[in-house]
């Protein structure tokens, strides 16, 4: 038997990705990660004095420590194995990837350990979010500059 | 069972759509020319479905809530009626915000009778919604 | 090549321990010893990963009534983490000659062909061979932190903690003793997906079983059952698609059985079922010498298959090589 055959037997078998179940979910439950979001930026703009610009970091910092106390009792993976993305791109799931890795190698210590692994997983989404900020800043100076938008 | 708790779940999140009118309000204790002015002002605007107008001598502190969907035109709307209301009464300090905070709190002001207690809150709002971070 | 062991080394006993977890497994009444705490009351999960293979061989030589640790000529054992360092921890406090195999899963059964290779020279009176993981080492060795979110596909498997060890000695009657033994090639048909365990290794099964048939003259229906390691419920369905495809019937399809497929039952939880190199050695090494002993199996061929992959090499974009190794077993 050549690889080719055994492709053919491999694809036969293996089951499909249920992508339309797996975007249902994500939209579902990532969809609901986002209103019980909103519904911290409204605690924080009735009772505190923030505005919707300011809101944004205390709703952040929230999130975060709500994955990190799901992370930490073992229940945020669960979450992930049903949302998928859902549950990966909201905040939360930077949260997640942050405190996961800080507690995976606590063992090795806290500087080499803790420290030089806690952004193992989320390192690329911080590196990424930084390039990809400047070039968008970029972009809209361009515009401006062209008068093509305002600032 | 857990299926249908699931989508009795869900409804409300389908339900909670925009409805209702345009609903503006203004505290005027100066005069009632400015009052029907403002009024217009934000009414003849169709990006806005809620607005608070607050007078405290000659400042004039205006929160309004953009339609869903144009949320992102915030400053836009923002500073389109700016310019229509100071068109109006040129003699007139305006302040325009879409911002929630700034209508949550003008709709608490709305009822308030202490002159200096608004003025002191206007002061307030306007320098947090100065703030950017 | 199939090695002909003419003395029938024995398997004189075994000993296996599971964590925690593997309660839900079906084979959980034939496990030795099953410890409430993964990490065998240590700091970390490895020195609990190495403790599991201390445990594993006290209670071997408990049932062998061996006492001394210089009695046993030879220690051959591997696992999964960097460096084999559980295994060579665990031969640290053993202090028995040791050898470290590395076959990935595919270790069990390897140890156990080179132990018998050591008895049949009249090198070893009694040899310990067998294989171990520990399911949150071995993640944080090939995947995601234990408690990152990630989705895991359909195909993806779950690595057991589990410790499987066998004495190998001189023949004994009424034991399941060691006949035959094929050493696998490394088989690879280009398969990427490092979710996808069962379909990289089912070709290298395949490949072993074939030759091992051919070589001994036999056919699939000559054994009671022919057992892989961990192919998982879709790798095994496509190595009897295989087999199929070559002209197997359906009865002689029955014969093959997954204990990585069975490990954790129907459980959708662990999608395809069990992986790691603990899943085959504490199946054989508790079950099958078990239904061997009790005479309901007479002949089986017991094939490991291991990926032969790293963190590195997939991220690099290599495809998967697998092994795997075989070995028949039969009980007078």
């Amino acid at each position: 038997m050549d690889q080719q055959q055994y492709q053919q037997i491999e694809d036969k078998i293996t089951p499909p990705t249920p992508y339309l179940k797996n975007i249902i979910k994500a939209f579902l439950i990532g969809g609901l990660i986002c209103t019980i979001g909103h519904a911290i930026t409204y605690f924080y703009i009735i009772f505190f004095d923030f505005t919707e610009t300011t809101v944004g970091n205390p709703t952040a910092a929230t999130m975060v420590f709500l994955a990190m106390l799901l992370t930490g009792f073992g229940l945020y993976r669960k979450l992930g194995q049903v949302a998928g993305a859902g549950s990966a791109v909201p905040v939360t799931g930077f949260g997640n990837a942050v405190v996961s890795a800080a507690i995976e190698h606590k063992t090795e210590g806290l500087v080499l350990g803790v420290g030089g692994n806690i952004f193992k997983l989320a390192g690329s989404v911080i590196v990424f979010g930084v390039a990809s900020a400047f070039f968008v800043a970029l972009i809209k100076l361009i515009l401006v500059s062209m008068g093509v938008v305002e600032w | 069972m857990k299926k249908i708790a699931w989508t009795l779940f869900c409804i409300p999140f389908f339900l909670f759509g925009c409805s209702g009118e345009q609903t503006v309000e203004v505290n005027n204790t100066v005069n009632n020319e400015t009052d029907v002015g403002v009024r217009e002002v934000i009414n003849n605007s169709n990006e806005v479905y809620a607005g608070n107008a607050i007078f405290v001598d000659n400042q004039l502190l205006v929160a309004v809530q953009a339609k869903p969907w144009l949320d992102y035109k915030k400053k836009k709307i923002e500073k389109n009626l700016k310019k229509q209301i100071e068109e109006k009464f040129p003699d007139l300090e305006v302040f325009v915000s879409a911002d929630y905070k700034l209508f949550w709190e003008t709709q608490k002001l709305l009822e308030e009778e202490d002159e200096k207690k608004i003025s002191d809150e206007v002061e307030k709002l306007k320098d947090l919604a100065k703030e950017e971070t | 090549m199939v090695i002909l062991f003419n003395t029938k080394p024995s398997i004189i006993a075994c000993g296996s321990v599971a964590g925690p977890l593997e309660k839900k497994s079906v084979f959980y009444s034939y496990f030795d010893s099953v410890v409430e705490d993964e990490r065998w009351n240590q700091q970390t999960n490895e020195q609990g990963h190495a403790m599991m293979i201390q445990e594993a061989c006290k209670i071997i030589m408990k049932k062998a009534n061996i006492t001394n640790n210089l009695d046993i000529d030879y220690f051959l054992s591997g696992d999964l983490v960097n460096q084999m360092t559980p295994t060579n921890f665990a031969a640290r406090e053993l202090a028995i000659s040791f050898i470290g195999m590395f076959s990935a899963c595919a270790t069990s059964v390897s140890s156990l062909i080179v132990a018998s290779l050591l008895t049949e020279l009249g090198a070893s009176k009694y040899a310990i061979a067998g294989s171990s993981s520990q399911h949150n080492s071995i993640e944080r060795q090939f995947r995601y932190p234990i408690d990152y979110g990630g989705q895991k596909p359909e195909t993806a498997q779950w690595t057991v903690t589990a410790a499987g060890y066998a004495l190998v000695g001189k023949h004994q009657p009424n034991l399941p003793s060691i006949v035959a033994g094929t050493i696998g090639k490394v088989v690879d048909y280009g398969e990427v997906n490092p979710f996808h365990m069962g379909g990289a290794m089912a070709p290298a099964a395949f490949d072993t079983i074939q030759s091992h048939l051919k070589k001994r003259n036999q056919k699939i229906s000559d054994y009671d059952v022919i057992m892989t390691g961990d192919l998982g419920k879709i790798g095994l369905k496509i190595l009897k698609a295989m087999f199929a495809q070559t002209g197997a019937k359906q009865e002689e399809l029955e014969i093959f059985r997954d204990a990585g497929a069975e490990f954790y039952g129907e459980d959708k939880s662990f999608q395809s079922g069990a992986s790691g190199a603990g899943c085959s050695a504490s199946v054989y090494y508790s079950y099958m010498e078990q239904q061997l002993k009790t005479g309901r199996y007479k002949r089986v061929l017991l094939c490991a298959t291991g990926a032969l992959l790293s963190p590195l090499s997939f991220q690099q974009g290599e495809s998967i090589p697998c092994t795997a190794h075989a070995v028949e077993i039969t009980v007078e």
